[in-house]
């Protein structure tokens, strides 16, 4: 179930949060999802230079304090995936820690920007 | 001294990512912390070595195993950190290019290290593909109460098995991923021994695919030095012969 959908996104040089989003009660996995450049989208992500550093937190308190899940860095540009086809996507996915209320939220820190893509929050 | 599992663990996985961390929650200090990895270098070329930090702590490389290049480069590794500071730690698996990799990241924390705790040589084995059993091979570290700790990497989707024959089968899962084709799956096994050196061996059930594993032994706290051999042999003597 996608929690959080940004489509499309243009983001310059430095750091932007994108949530938070409430997890529905019963959901114990979550995955974020960060479109790249193919043949197919060539103005996703075309830059091999554009680093993105992104990780997910999630709160259990209402916002009060928030713990980091799990994160990940990546390059731009076209990139082969392990069936030996252009990756289409970068992400990180985690558990999530069990509770009611909670909330979870995605920082991502470009360098070398400005960064156009997609980014989708899931749970499941 | 024997080790003792927390049960604090923590697990991510990453795909076409060029590094991964995941966040180790509420460790203490004194503590072991167990950092296993498996990736996969899609076709760029030879399997990066993987550094692991935490931003604090001083992390040790026990091991790892690197299979093949290009296509079908795969890797398992395991490093460790008698944690210096606790708290929630994220910890960073860092290869040593920007290449894109697919990740399973694994951390498990025990208590009762030695200082340093690394024991013996780590076993590294891999396969290039269309296997379907991953075998580490045996490993005897060089003390006793060791805990041993395994971790496997491959490339197919499907049901991953632990414990198989012709291995031990009293290993305890720490956590394992199974999806794989545009994920890494792997698994990471460990087992606490009680008892003077022993050789271990851990045997998974995959998909056919080519994989990786690494077994490496950690000492507890207090392990003795290894005996000396006597230098001499003593025979009992009366201390005392009385005549009378």
């Amino acid at each position: 179930m996608s929690i959080l959908g940004q489509n499309p996104i243009n983001q310059p040089t430095g750091t932007q949060v994108y949530g938070p989003v409430t997890v529905p009660n019963p959901f114990t996995q979550m995955i974020v999802r960060i479109a790249r450049c193919t043949s197919a989208a060539p103005t996703m992500w075309p830059n091999a230079a554009t680093e993105v550093d992104f990780f997910v937190e999630i709160t259990l308190d209402g916002g009060a304090t928030w713990l980091r899940l799990c994160g990940a860095t990546s390059f731009g540009g076209i990139v082969i995936g392990k069936d030996s086809l252009e990756a289409p996507e970068s992400t990180v996915s985690s558990p999530i820690p069990p509770g009611t209320g909670r909330r979870l939220r995605a920082t991502v820190t470009v360098a070398n920007g400005p960064f156009v893509s997609q980014i989708t929050l899931e749970a499941t | 001294m024997a080790y003792g599992d927390t049960t604090r663990k923590a697990e991510a996985q990453g795909v076409a990512v060029a590094s991964i961390n995941v966040t180790h929650n509420s460790s203490v200090a004194g503590n072991l912390l167990v950092a296993g990895c498996s990736s996969f270098s899609g076709g760029s070329g030879t399997q990066d070595p993987i550094t692991v930090t935490d931003g604090g702590n001083t992390w040790t490389h026990a091991g790892t195993a690197v299979n093949g290049t290009g296509s079908s480069a795969q890797a398992a590794g395991i490093s460790v950190s008698v944690l210096g500071t606790g708290g929630n730690r994220t910890v960073n698996f860092n290869p040593a290019s920007s290449n894109t990799h697919d990740f399973s990241a694994y951390t498990h924390e025990f208590t009762g290290p030695h200082a340093t705790p690394v024991s013996g040589t780590a076993v590294e084995a891999s396969a290039a593909s269309g296997s379907t059993t991953a075998d580490s091979g045996s490993f005897t570290p060089a003390d006793a109460d060791c805990l041993y700790v395994a971790v496997l990497g491959h490339t197919a989707t499907g049901t991953v098995s632990e414990n198989q024959s012709p291995g031990n089968t009293n290993w305890t899962l720490s956590n394992e991923h199974e999806s794989g084709s545009s994920a890494e799956p792997g698994s990471m096994v460990f087992f606490i021994h009680s008892g003077s050196a022993a050789a271990r061996r851990a045997v998974w059930s995959i998909p056919s695919s080519g994989w990786a594993t690494v077994i490496a032994g950690f000492k507890p706290a207090g392990a003795a030095a290894l005996p000396f051999p006597p230098l001499f042999h003593r025979k009992q003597v009366p201390l005392f012969v009385g005549r009378y």
